[in-house]
């Protein structure tokens, strides 16, 4: 770079960090990794750090860190981003909250269910029609050959 | 012919009595589009095939409609399960009935069950057929076209789901089969599924008669084991005799179809 550009960007004042739990991202993503649910992991901020935030905002920090990380890793990646919808549509799959928490917090999850929800739209529809050996029509009298040959 | 996987069988989990074992099954039934045709006669020839080979069978008698003289349980009373198909599940019966000490099932369907079969097999063929259970169907096919009709209108539902044993039953003396041997759909239908075709004699009035009526069956006139003088004429029990044997012998071409 530039050294003139360098000198600007080093004489900028540092910026607000978007979110509180920023400077806990670090903390957050590791106990998430340690299958932490979000409801102790806010217990967590509450008790050690003293910051109070709620479950969804936890959340919603979590899911943010996982969008930038696979934007980051492969721009292939950036396509396998499980929605809020899809993340509803899913919940019937788990018994409680709280274990699809689990299952779909980290990108490798996410990743995997959006691989099988693909898989699955991309299957076609299984018919069991199979191919008739052997067809009748019943309104159609029963014709014998030899008396066809004998007329030909 | 169809073969369920065994993976596929393994993950089904059907009723108890159908549960795959090292016995295989198979369900024998006839075709019953056509009343009259024979077919609880050649039944009873294959009820006394089984019983002299000591192989235990289960008899169904699924012919609602027939009643009295003529019918299954008229001639096996006690031994026969009458079942009314006519229900919801009316054919659930052949799984009910399946079990380690009768591995085959022996069934004189009736001449009106043909939509209530086709609809049984088309809903549960594939997970019966799945545990190791196979079926065979029976045509009996006279000089009369509709009995030959009957027989393909059957074979076109249920497709390769069965194997298929022919029984041609010379109703006269010199029977003209032509409408089974010579047409065009009945060709087409051979050369499907390769049906074994087996021969069933004509049988004297004077025997076949009174046998019917009693609900008698040809070994039970060979052993002499009744007390109808009609039917201890020397000579009858001669010709009952033959005509069982042979019908043995014909029998023992489709074995392949009939044992499990």
């Amino acid at each position: 770079m530039d050294p003139k550009f360098q000198a600007i960007l080093n004489d900028l004042p540092a910026k607000e960090p978007r979110s509180r739990l920023d400077p806990y991202r670090e903390l957050i993503l590791e106990m998430r990794k340690r299958g932490r649910s979000y409801r102790e992991i806010t217990h967590v901020l509450k008790e050690s750090c003293g910051l109070t935030v709620g479950t969804s905002t936890v959340n919603d920090f979590v899911l943010a860190c996982s969008k930038s990380t696979m934007k980051r890793t492969s721009p292939a990646a950036a396509e396998l981003v499980v929605t809020e919808k899809d993340k509803k549509r899913l919940i019937g799959t788990y018994k409680t909250q709280k274990d699809l928490e689990g299952v779909i917090s980290t990108p490798k999850a996410l990743e995997g269910i959006t691989r099988k929800i693909k898989k699955v739209k991309d299957q076609p529809p299984q018919t069991r029609k199979k191919k008739l050996l052997f067809e009748y029509n019943p309104d159609e009298p029963l014709r014998l050959q030899r008396n066809q040959k004998t007329r030909e | 012919m169809h073969q369920p996987s065994a993976a596929k069988a393994s993950a089904l989990n059907v009723v108890d009595s159908t549960k795959r074992t090292d016995i295989s099954k198979r369900i024998i039934f006839t075709m019953g589009g056509k009343g009259g045709v024979g077919k609880t006669s050649f039944v009873l020839a294959l009820a006394e095939w089984y019983q002299d080979h000591q192989i235990p069978i289960k008899l169904l008698d699924l012919d609602t409609e027939n009643k009295a003289r003529g019918s299954l349980k008229h001639y096996y009373d006690g031994a026969v399960t009458k079942v009314n198909i006519h229900t919801a599940a009316g054919l659930d019966a052949f799984i009910d009935h399946l079990s380690e000490d009768s591995p085959i099932i022996l069934a004189d369907m009736g001449a009106s069950s043909g939509q209530v079969t086709h609809e049984w097999f088309d809903s549960m063929f594939e997970d019966v057929a799945a545990t190791g259970v196979e079926f065979t169907a029976i045509g009996i096919v006279t000089p009369d076209p509709a009995s030959v009709e009957s027989v393909l209108n059957w074979a076109a539902r249920l497709q390769d789901r069965v194997s298929y044993v022919m029984v041609e039953n010379a109703t006269t003396h010199q029977p003209d089969f032509s409408y089974w041997r010579d047409s065009k759909q009945a060709d087409q239908f051979r050369s499907a599924f390769q049906p074994i075709v087996l021969s069933m004699e004509f049988r004297l009035p004077d025997l076949e008669n009174p046998a019917r009526q009693h609900g008698i069956t040809l070994g039970q006139v060979v052993e002499r084991r009744i007390n109808i003088p009609e039917l201890q004429r020397a000579s009858l029990v001669i010709r009952a005799q033959s005509y069982r044997r042979r019908l043995f012998e014909e029998i023992e071409k489709a074995k392949c179809l009939l044992l499990p």
